[in-house]
């Protein structure tokens, strides 16, 4: 956070809670409210406080709205995806949505992309994706992902962030789902475990449509810390 | 003091068919509401109170507290000086905010075109995004005449008038957003740079007064809004395909067919390198 405005003394955090009493104590009529509000939790209100200026019934989260107070957080992007029992060691681009609504994937086969608006590797929350062709023209064959297929539950991925960090998964799966099957909300998913999914094509060609019939998801769950 | 209260800050056209259509909420439980509250009133530290309760205490100018979960409901705003007993003397309002399950709403204090306090509440789109979009929503809360916002030098809304609003579903990005007054091109505000994040709505308001040279920007986001990509294209050459004949025709076909594509397709890949 890179924040230079002054927190104000008032970031309160509290559910809304009324303590009509603190109204009471200080000359206010002490009546309920005229349109109740239901108390998501009723903090006790017994001790009538002393003369004093009124005080909030709630906390509230206060912030400034300044353009300069918004939060910028980028995570650090993975340049590099390896998988050691395969031999495969992709240098990654951040990548982004096609204009016909899929996921960007980059053009050689030789290079993975990572899906930048989902988590990146290493995060606490969320599946990063990272793809790559299984064959391009650009590459004018097969490339390295090809071989995704032979991963086996407990082949070790590593992916390496532009910090030089280095996070290691394990492969907790390996499946081949035709494409209208596959949930893509679940995939990509920003909320739950962190754990990182490599996908590329499969099955078979489709001549006319120019695409395969499957994907090739490996999902991988981070090891140790 | 007599004030307004809009039910969703009468949009201009484009924006008020959008916040409709996409009422419908992603996220939200349906017997709660969410309420933000921003204090777009210049020099006035105020208090707020809620069904006569104290609520924010010395709210200053340019604050934005919240969200808060309330139960669905209409709910009474009184907005005092800071140094008053109590919410019997309010300087805006009272108003009824009538706050409807499922709905996101900020309601602003803020001054009318003419520079007279006053309040309004906004629905917020909350709306799933298209992969790969964020949403920008503006509101003219300031003592000004209508304005343009330009993007650049070309203006993207045109025509806001106190207190509309106007919604755009952005490719995620930087915009470089400046305020004119409607038919200019001399920024009154900016040029700023305003961060489309993806997946979230982010709301700006132009507030202040155009007559006391006190004019500004306030910002409030509201997150996870997103969708997932549609699909992922991560094959083009069918050499990996489980049983197939005739591969050596295929790719070959396949890369005469392509090779006019190939220029767009380095094009593309250049494109990703330079948004990193």
């Amino acid at each position: 956070m890179s924040t230079t405005h002054r927190r104000r003394e008032t970031a309160r955090t509290l559910g809304l809670a009324l303590v009509v009493a603190a109204l009471a104590a200080c000359g206010s009529t002490p009546e309920p409210p005229v349109d109740p509000v239901p108390a998501a939790s009723s903090a006790p209100a017994e001790q009538p406080a002393p003369a004093a200026p009124p005080t909030p019934v709630v906390d509230v989260p206060v912030r400034s709205s300044s353009l300069a107070a918004l939060e910028a957080s980028a995570p650090v992007p993975p340049v590099s995806v390896s998988v050691p029992a395969l031999g495969i060691d992709l240098p990654i681009d951040p990548v982004g949505v096609q204009d016909d609504g899929q996921m960007e994937i980059p053009p050689l086969a030789e290079r993975a992309g990572w899906y930048r608006f989902g988590a990146a590797p290493g995060q606490q929350e969320g599946t990063s994706v990272i793809a790559a062709h299984v064959d391009s023209v650009a590459s004018a064959g097969l490339g390295p992902f090809a071989r995704l297929k032979d991963l086996a539950q407990g082949d070790l991925v590593d992916v390496t962030l532009e910090d030089g960090t280095t996070h290691r998964y394990a492969v907790t799966s390996v499946v081949a789902l035709a494409k209208p099957e596959v949930t893509w909300d679940d995939i990509f998913t920003r909320e739950g475990g962190h754990r990182l999914t490599l996908i590329t094509c499969g099955g078979s060609f489709q001549r006319e449509a120019r695409s395969y019939t499957d994907n090739v998801i490996v999902t991988a769950e981070p090891v140790g810390g | 003091m007599r004030t307004r209260l809009l039910a969703a800050g009468t949009a201009g056209a484009a924006g008020l068919a959008l916040a409709l259509v996409g009422a419908a909420p992603a996220l939200a439980d349906n017997h709660e509401a969410k309420l933000s509250v921003l204090h777009g009133v210049p020099g006035l530290t105020v208090d707020v109170y809620v069904n006569g309760d104290l609520t924010l205490d010395d709210f200053a100018p340019g604050d934005l507290a919240g969200p808060l979960d309330l139960p669905a409901g209409t709910y009474t705003v009184a907005i005092t000086a800071s140094d008053a007993a109590d919410d019997s003397e309010p300087a805006i309002g009272p108003i009824d905010l009538p706050l409807e399950g499922g709905m996101n709403y900020t309601a602003v204090a803020h001054l009318d075109a003419d520079g007279a306090p006053t309040a309004s509440l906004f629905t917020n789109d909350i709306s799933t995004t298209a992969a790969g979009e964020g949403r920008l929503t503006v509101r003219h809360t300031a003592a000004a005449p209508a304005v343009d916002v330009l993007a650049g030098d070309t203006a993207v809304i045109t025509n806001l008038s106190n207190p509309d609003e106007e919604v755009l579903n952005l490719p995620a990005g930087t915009v470089p957003a400046a305020v004119a007054a409607t038919g200019t091109t001399e920024p009154v505000i900016g040029p700023v740079d305003v961060a489309v994040t993806e997946g979230v709505n982010t709301i700006v308001y132009a507030w202040g007064s155009l007559a006391d040279d006190n004019l500004d920007v306030a910002v409030q986001t509201i997150e996870g809004l997103h969708s997932a990509p549609a699909g992922v294209p991560s094959g083009e050459l069918g050499l990996a395909a489980g049983s197939s004949t005739g591969t050596a025709w295929m790719v070959g076909a396949a890369l005469l067919a392509a090779a006019g594509g190939a220029a767009l397709v380095a094009r593309r890949q250049t494109a990703v390198t330079a948004n990193r």
